[in-house]
């Protein structure tokens, strides 16, 4: 029976709660919507953070280190690794036969850089890329149904998902490279290159780059070979001196980390011609080291923004309890406790809070999708959405338990209704 | 038995300058079951003060209150508001209803903190106070009468032993006044309950046997002019 009874206290509290929110739409539509936005900003920036960081630091290669030019290590990373930024540098042939021949080198791909197709980066490389290479740890390049890898002595080009994504490439598409990283009209270079091959998506920057044989960079009309210390230009059919060719940089996959801290030790404290960028996901976390304060700050702000939302509901409910005075004083003279009163503003400001939430999962997916989209477009890597981590879980979980605390001031309010003068009639 | 026993009540309020002034002193007060009583008396004579103590709205400054059996006087307010809950029903001047619900769920939100929501008997009451047509229309889609109404069968929907109603009529027209004095006391003939009207409507009074004037219960008033003279 007093089971029963509560329960049936129960149901009427639900009911209170329900006609309430519906009374006060517009107040409950406005204030859920803010805590959505709140709760779906914080959830977003939390695993943007954490999903970026996975991707600069881990997902973007199956490298190990990057051999190039003296200078900044970061500049060679982003050069090679993320295709933005300028190379720093070239090296001579000699030096990446050299570091080819190193037993401590498992393999070594040269790259050659400095040209473009409408804003995609074209980098000339070697065969053994495709065929041997990783796009990252574990993931092979997969060549899409119907294509093949470029011969090395021919204008042709294997192109990453993006690239023939958004400029409509396939088999047998050609194209005309353009001088430089950024897209000029007037430096078209006169080769016309045909597309042989169009890579499946990796999920790496290289998605978004055109790849060509590097003899075919080598031999690009108005390209001068400086790799002798003097300058030479190609002739059509003669093969090409080894001293005279040159290279950006040298990717390379390390048989062991002690073999990383040998070269580290010869090629950047004792050398003076060459950089190595080793582990790239070190050079990348500095990087991110360096200006992870800004997520820092947002991240402090979106939480703010969360207590703003949480504020917002303690008011919206605390304005409606002098008109709901009447109402109060009503349920209690149906015999209704002053507990029954506090627990259904309570409950009802934990509603708002939780309808906020779980409306937040969606405006998370919107902001965290988008994201992922502008930085797959503008650098390559893709954050894995899907990945659910404890901070972005506990979110929403947080929203409600603050949502019911901001209940707690207004329902005292109504708790100390006095019934009797409530009950005089309305003027 | 009595439904209602009223022992040497007692209530004042205390005015700003610190003096208690009495509101409520009835030495001695009951209602039978199914006895219907009517109270009369003026604006300031203490009859809403009267019912609030009865309904255990307010607690008495001493004397003894009898509801169904339960000493009111005794008990702390979550028990109090329990006895209020299954045996008193209670009737207002007006705006009885809570807006946002209709005229079924406002009497079945009665039964849900008295005996348990029970649909039948919501629907048959609200049929027999002749609104089986408007079960889902709001307050604010019904007329003050209709509102009354509905505030009738909210008060006799736990079956309770005792209703109050406080000037019930005081927001109707004279005829209409006639008509929803009649429904209450047929209704809670009906329903067993005894009732207690407070008016200052002399044509409610009219329609009752048992008419009393409450300046005549009440000693409070009737020393008010001493007191003032006093002070």
């Amino acid at each position: 029976m007093s089971g029963a009874r509560r329960a049936g206290r129960f149901g009427g509290i639900a009911l209170l709660v329900r006609r309430s929110l519906r009374q006060h739409a517009f107040s409950t539509v406005v204030t859920v919507a803010s805590v959505a936005l709140a709760t779906g900003l914080t959830m977003a920036l939390f695993a943007i953070q954490a999903q970026s960081e996975a991707a600069f630091t881990g997902g973007a290669t199956a490298f190990d280190a990057v051999l190039g030019a003296r200078g900044s290590q970061l500049q060679l990373v982003l050069n090679t690794v993320f295709h933005l930024e300028t190379s720093p540098g070239n090296l001579p042939w000699s030096t990446y036969q050299a570091i080819r021949a190193d037993p401590r080198v498992a393999e070594a791909i040269p790259y050659a850089v400095g040209d473009n197709y409408r804003g995609y980066r074209i980098v000339g490389t070697v065969a053994e890329l495709f065929t041997r290479g990783e796009a990252s740890r574990g993931l092979r390049f997969r060549m899409a149904t119907g294509g093949r890898v470029f011969d090395s002595s021919s204008r042709e080009a294997v192109v990453g998902s993006l690239v023939a994504e958004r400029l409509g490439l396939h088999a047998g598409s050609t194209f005309h490279p353009f001088h430089g990283v950024v897209f000029d009209e007037s430096a078209r270079h006169d080769e016309l290159y045909t597309v042989v091959g169009v890579l499946e998506p990796t999920h790496t920057p290289s998605d978004r780059v055109l790849w060509i044989p590097i003899e075919g960079v080598f031999r690009m009309a108005g390209h001068v070979l400086r790799g002798a210390g003097t300058e030479y230009q190609p002739r059509e059919g003669a093969p090409i001196p080894d001293e005279a060719k040159e290279v950006s940089a040298v990717m390379l996959k390390l048989r062991s980390p002690q073999a990383g801290i040998a070269l580290d030790q010869t090629i950047n404290r004792q050398g003076k011609v060459a950089t190595l960028a080793w582990p790239i996901g070190r050079v990348m976390s500095e990087l991110l080291d360096k200006v992870g304060w800004m997520s820092r700050v947002l991240l402090a702000v979106a939480q703010l923004v969360v207590i703003v939302a949480a504020a917002s509901i303690l008011a919206s409910l605390y304005n409606t309890m002098s008109a709901r005075r009447r109402d109060f004083a009503i349920l209690r003279a149906l015999g209704a406790g002053r507990c029954t009163v506090l627990a259904a503003i309570v409950l009802e400001s934990t509603a708002i809070a939780a309808l906020g939430a779980v409306m937040g999962l969606l405006v998370h997916a919107a902001i965290v999708g988008a994201a992922s989209a502008l930085l797959r477009d503008r650098v390559g890597v893709v954050l894995d959405v899907m990945h659910v981590t404890a901070p972005v879980l506990a979110t929403p979980v947080v929203v409600a338990l603050l949502g019911a605390g901001a209940g707690i001031v207004p329902a005292l309010r109504a708790y100390a209704t006095d019934v009797a003068s409530n009950l005089a009639p309305a003027a | 038995m009595a439904v209602l026993e009223v022992v040497d009540l007692r209530k004042g309020f205390r005015s700003p300058d610190g003096a208690v002034a009495p509101i409520v002193a009835v030495g001695a007060f009951a209602l039978a079951a199914g006895e219907q009583v009517a109270l009369h008396g003026g604006s300031g004579s203490g009859k809403t003060t009267f019912l609030h103590l009865l309904a255990g709205v307010l607690t008495a400054d001493a004397g003894r209150i009898r509801v169904a059996g339960h000493d009111i006087t005794a008990l702390g307010e979550p028990a109090r508001d329990r006895v209020r809950a299954r045996h008193v029903g209670y009737v207002f001047q007006s705006f009885n209803l809570l807006q946002g619900f209709s005229a079924l769920e406002n009497v079945e939100l009665a039964m849900r903190f008295g005996r348990g929501v029970d649909r039948p008997f919501a629907e048959a009451l609200l049929a027999r106070v002749g609104l089986a047509d408007k079960l889902h229309h709001r307050p604010r889609q019904l007329s003050i009468g209709q509102q009354q109404r509905v505030a009738v069968a909210r008060a006799v929907a736990n079956r309770p032993e005792l209703v109050l109603a406080d000037e019930p009529t005081g927001s109707l027209d004279q005829r209409s006044a006639r008509d929803a004095i009649e429904l209450i006391r047929e209704t809670c003939s009906e329903q067993g309950a005894a009732l207690l009207v407070v008016s200052h409507d002399r044509g409610v009074l009219a329609s009752f046997d048992d008419a009393r004037s409450f300046d005549d219960l009440n000693h409070a008033t009737r020393r008010e002019p001493a007191a003032a003279a006093g002070s």
